[in-house]
């Protein structure tokens, strides 16, 4: 307003104005927003529609629900063949010098000196130990991926690339997957790596392409032992969780709260 | 009413930020994404559609009876037939 213009008091239809402007405005806005909520509504109910209809998986009736995956390995039969870490690398495609799974050597001393040691993984076996220690124990430990229930590598992904599945297993979506591996370090077990040649995520699906059609993973199929087993918690009569529910089973690192799907048979205080 | 004009370009402002944000979302959140949980649902199907490799004991059986017959009485029984060979889809192909 001007310098020089005289000062007026508002008057009653200046008012009269204000009021209808801010009622007008309102109702506009108010509008717009009706407008933007229904667009939403529209443009995000088409595919939340079909997906309530069709469970996913392999295309045949397959449904993730009704499955929960769990793992066990037996420490005291293994006898460190490496027929797993082979079948594995074979099923999966894995790049050579990354595991999916791998065979630890664990050798113990009276004196309490562990050394431990995974030549390739045990890919190829295990050459005679050539620690200088009078060795009074050893034995192997097969690691895969934990499919741990309270996971780090899943809470830390930054694009939902890592996550659990309804079945009970931690997957990696490499479509989404950024490669920018703050789940290789966040992982405790050291389970993931990087893939050389897709520059994404890589870690154990408990052969997830082989499971959902009703075959065992191959680690399991190709162990000569039965040290490895595979079951499913929502199965009746499941071999596996009848030897979670009535022996002693361990589980690695418990002290992380991890919650681990993988247990343990006979692994002693050195095993980490 | 002159000054009213400036209320209106902000409201134009508020109309393309809003219209663009629910465009930029449809196009930048997968399809699938969120259905149980924040990640691609369609994945589970992608993994679970990866080649199977393996086969088991009873795969060789079906044209190897007379090996899987003497392996069961031999000291390999336990050993599955594609830990010493190559696995079957990689296997008696055509050609
Ligand atoms: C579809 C039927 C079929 C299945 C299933 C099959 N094989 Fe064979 N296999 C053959 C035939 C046919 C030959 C002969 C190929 C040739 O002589 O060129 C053969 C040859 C072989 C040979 C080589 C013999 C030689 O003299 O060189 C081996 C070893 C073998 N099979 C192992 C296996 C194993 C292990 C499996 C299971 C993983 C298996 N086969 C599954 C049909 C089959
Ligand atoms: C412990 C390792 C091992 C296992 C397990 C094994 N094989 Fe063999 N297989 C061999 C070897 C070694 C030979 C070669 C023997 C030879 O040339 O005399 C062979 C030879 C063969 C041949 C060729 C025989 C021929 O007449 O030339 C066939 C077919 C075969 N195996 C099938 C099988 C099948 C089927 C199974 C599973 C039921 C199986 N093998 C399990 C090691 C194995």
């Amino acid at each position: 307003m001007p310098r020089d213009e005289k000062v007026e008091p508002v008057t009653a239809p200046e008012a009269e104005d204000r009021r209808r402007f801010l009622k007008q405005f309102l109702m506009k806005a108010s509008g717009v927003a009706v407008l933007v909520v229904a667009g939403e509504k529209v443009f995000f109910s088409a595919h939340a529609a079909d997906s309530e209809a069709v469970p996913p998986g392999t295309g045949e009736d397959y449904d993730p629900t009704r499955h929960r995956y769990v793992y066990l390995i037996d420490v005291t039969k293994c006898i460190g063949c490496g027929a797993c870490v082979r079948a594995c690398e074979r099923e999966n495609n894995v790049p050579k010098h990354h595991f999916r799974t791998w065979i630890e050597r664990y050798m113990v001393s009276r004196t309490g000196d562990v050394a431990i040691d995974s030549p390739n993984g045990g890919h190829d076996s295990f050459p005679p130990e050539v620690t200088g220690d009078d060795i009074t124990k050893a034995f192997f430990v097969p690691k895969i991926c934990n499919h741990c229930t309270n996971t780090p590598c899943v809470q830390l992904c930054p694009v939902g690339a890592s996550f659990r599945s309804p079945d009970g297993l931690i997957l990696v979506d490499e479509k989404r997957c950024i490669g920018c591996s703050y789940c290789v370090q966040a992982c405790p077990y050291g389970s993931r790596f990087i893939h050389p040649e897709t520059h994404t995520a890589s870690k154990c699906t408990l052969c997830y392409h082989r499971i959902t059609k009703g075959l065992l993973p191959a680690c399991v199929e190709a162990c000569p032992r039965a040290v490895r087993k595979f079951g499913d918690m929502k199965r009746l009569k499941d071999e596996v969780s009848e030897i979670i529910a009535t022996h002693q089973v361990q589980i690695l690192k418990p002290e992380l709260y991890t919650e681990p799907n993988c247990y343990y048979i006979g692994i002693g205080k050195e095993v980490r | 009413m002159e000054h009213t004009k400036h209320l209106w370009r902000a409201l134009g402002i508020l109309v393309v930020v809003a219209v663009s944000g629910v465009v930029i979302r449809h196009f930048a959140i997968p399809d699938s994404f969120g259905e149980a949980g924040s990640y691609r649902y369609d994945a589970l199907a992608e993994i679970a559609s990866k080649p199977v490799v393996h086969g088991n004991d009873i795969s060789c059986r079906e044209c190897h009876a007379d090996m899987a017959e003497t392996k069961a009485a031999g000291k390999h029984a336990p050993v599955r037939c594609e830990v010493c060979h190559a696995p079957v889809t990689t296997h008696a192909r055509d050609g």
